[in-house]
């Protein structure tokens, strides 16, 4: 390798390795169609080996119906096809981007998710960041005291979040910010029917924001701070840090120039996992902070056995996932030069 | 010549689970300007804790200076706080370490970690540093350093590192390097070429070296004067030539019978055997009360068992701590 840059240009090398990312990256991008396609079927398949489907609730719900109107009902909404069919069916239309009607809703499937998408998208991308700044920061506050009374602090207040059930703490926030206190909301996105500008819609959203996010990077939270910990223990131990020691920097910048770059790739790692449980989480907060998020809608697409909306609801969840896992990816090539694109 | 560095009777302790362990127990030395001085002995036997003490670089706790002086052109180093003692790491005394592998921040470009060290110590703009960095490269004979300077770690191999870590130490002209063991993880012609850069870099920058290493190869190569130490404690001292002709201490002894030799004495006629050291080194914790090579000693006599034997100076002002030599030549 080293031969092969030293005998061509630096250009030439540049445009071979933009060359190298792009291949690298249409064959990540096929590999999660792949692995989209698989979810898909797999989800449909399970939906349909529960007992009953949408015409039974439905039929359920209007007190009862013979057995010639519940054919009818089925036939004029093609669930009287073999399911390999519908499956099929299925397939061919979300490949069209069709996602189906959720007829419980009364409108199309896609739409339904787009409404609420952003809102889970906000409620994410907070928490995210809430809970990996806290954690870097706590982790390393207590790596750089390691063995004091700071440090076992942290890692009690570490313990705690680790251990507090999401839904407990929520109602818990709750009743202290909201009903005791009256600082924060703690139910919906944003004040009903209020005449703010854009500034004041922000900070209204911002505030209805700050109770479920909190709630949600708890858990991650604490695990990022151990992890954090850890991590920067170990890279204290090693050679090249002796080395910067050596050479007279101080403790500050060797514990942010040389630990905490190399400290922090690991939680680059985590991160990607936590994308796919925070959905899980979402469902939980969602429901008790009254967020109209994708969580929510899942909860109560289950409950009403809304088959379509619920198989593009998990569709969605699964593709946020593989994006975030690719994301993480190429962050990670990024942040550590000895991966190199293949 | 004065020396630029001494050291008298340095203690240094490790914590263990029963108390302090005494590591490196009353080592001393000099160092003069433009000289190389090697420290020699096995795995175990204090050599690199005496070098980091000197740096203080070694984790405390569990280590800690327990005693002695350290003496930079007269100003003891163990008296400084942490920011004047910085103030001399890197600047004053560098080291490089024994594994080029590691011992490179992988995701920080070569050049970065020298201008680092250049921004550190000097008055000196980023531009400035990074135009040094790279002549400092091609000083360490890197070919293409221009290029070599833009590049992480992971792209060199370890004698192209191990020459980054020289260019770095001496980044700031400094007027000691510690050289702890810089070639043992290095193939033998890579040994080779990194000890004639030393010696050159040395002979153009007049800096004395402290040369830390088990190779007795090395030693004849580059050094003026050798400290060979056991069990933490130095046991003899003597010039490299008369050391090598005629080893006084028995443990200096076994070492040298112990390496491999291209020219054996025509007399001796039949290939000379290698004869090996029995047994190890005792742990810190583990010494005999008498001398600390007695149990592996083939001279052992009573008088070994039951006292230790100090480091004196003999008449030919050679150094040993041996009663045998001691009692010769008193």
């Amino acid at each position: 390798m080293t031969m092969a840059t030293e005998s061509v240009g630096a250009g030439a090398a540049r445009r071979a390795s933009r060359e190298r990312l792009a291949r690298y990256l249409a064959r990540r991008f096929g590999q999660a169609a792949i692995t989209l396609i698989a979810i898909v079927i797999l989800n449909f398949v399970i939906l349909h080996l529960a007992p009953g489907d949408a015409i039974d609730v439905l039929a359920g719900e209007s007190g009862g119906a013979g057995p010639e109107y519940l054919a009818q009902m089925r036939k004029s909404y093609g669930l009287d096809q073999p399911i390999y069919v519908q499956m099929v069916q299925y397939l061919w239309n979300v490949a069209q981007l069709n996602f189906g009607f959720s007829f419980r809703n009364n409108v199309s499937v896609l739409e339904l998710i787009m409404s609420r998408l952003p809102a889970t998208l906000l409620l994410m991308i907070a928490s995210i960041l809430l809970s990996f700044t806290a954690g870097v920061l706590l982790g390393v506050f207590a790596a750089r005291r390691v063995n004091t009374f700071a440090d076992n602090a942290v890692s009690v207040l570490a313990l705690l979040c680790y251990a507090t059930p999401l839904f407990w703490f929520g109602l818990m926030a709750i009743v202290l910010f909201t009903v005791k206190l009256g600082w924060l909301p703690g139910n919906g996105m944003y004040t009903i029917a209020a005449n703010f500008n854009w500034f004041e819609a922000t900070i209204d959203v911002l505030r209805h924001l700050a109770l479920p996010a909190l709630s949600l990077a708890l858990f991650h939270m604490a695990v990022y701070t151990r992890l954090m910990r850890a991590s920067m223990l170990e890279i204290y131990g090693l050679d090249y840090i002796r080395t910067a020691r050596a050479k007279g920097l101080s403790q500050r910048r060797i514990a942010f120039r040389h630990v905490l770059p190399n400290a922090i790739l690991p939680m680059v790692t985590m991160l990607g996992l936590q994308v796919g449980a925070l959905l899980g989480g979402a469902v939980l907060v969602e429901t008790v902070f009254g967020w109209p998020g994708l969580g929510r809608l899942a909860f109560d697409a289950i409950l009403q056995r809304d088959h379509n909306l619920l198989i593009g609801i998990l569709l969605f969840s699964s593709a946020l996932v593989i994006v975030a896992n690719l994301i993480t990816d190429l962050v990670y090539a990024m942040l550590d030069p000895r991966i190199e694109v293949a | 010549m004065a020396p630029i560095l001494e050291v008298r009777n340095l203690r240094t302790q490790f914590s263990g689970p029963n108390g302090y362990v005494t590591v490196v127990d009353g080592v001393s030395l000099t160092l003069a300007q433009g000289e190389t001085l090697a420290i020699v002995g096995e795995s175990g036997s204090g050599k690199s804790v005496t070098a980091m003490s000197i740096l203080r670089v070694l984790p405390e706790p569990p280590a800690r200076i327990a005693g002695g002086e350290v003496l930079l052109e007269g100003r003891d180093l163990l008296k400084l706080d942490e920011e004047a003692m910085r103030a001399v790491r890197g600047h004053q005394i560098s080291m490089i370490f024994q594994e080029p592998m590691t011992s490179l921040n992988p995701v920080m470009t070569i050049g970065d970690q020298i201008v680092e060290a250049l921004c550190e110590h000097r008055d000196i703009s980023q531009d400035d540093a990074f135009a040094e960095a790279v002549a400092l490269l091609e000083r360490v004979r890197i070919p293409d350093a221009k290029r070599r300077v833009l590049e992480y770690p992971h792209r060199l191999s370890g004698g192209m590192r191990q020459r980054v870590m020289i260019a770095m130490a001496l980044a700031c002209r400094p007027q000691i390097l510690i050289a702890d063991e810089p070639t043992t993880a290095l193939d033998v012609t890579v040994q080779a070429q990194i000890l004639t850069l030393l010696a050159k870099l040395q002979s153009e920058f007049g800096m004395g070296i402290l040369l830390i290493t088990h190779n007795l190869g090395v030693v004849a190569r580059v050094a003026q004067r050798v400290m060979v130490m056991y069990a933490g404690r130095v046991v003899e001292e003597a010039p490299v030539g008369p050391l090598f002709k005629h080893p006084l201490h028995p443990y200096t002894e076994g070492l040298l019978g112990a390496t491999p030799r291209m020219h054996s004495d025509a007399e001796e006629g039949a290939r000379q055997r290698l004869v090996d050291i029995p047994g190890t080194v005792p742990l810190p914790d583990k010494l005999p009360p008498g001398c600390a090579f007695a149990p592996r000693c083939p001279k052992v006599f009573d008088r070994c068992l039951k006292e230790r034997p100090e480091l004196v100076t003999n008449r030919d002002g050679r150094k040993t701590a041996c009663f045998l030599t001691q009692e010769r030549t008193a």
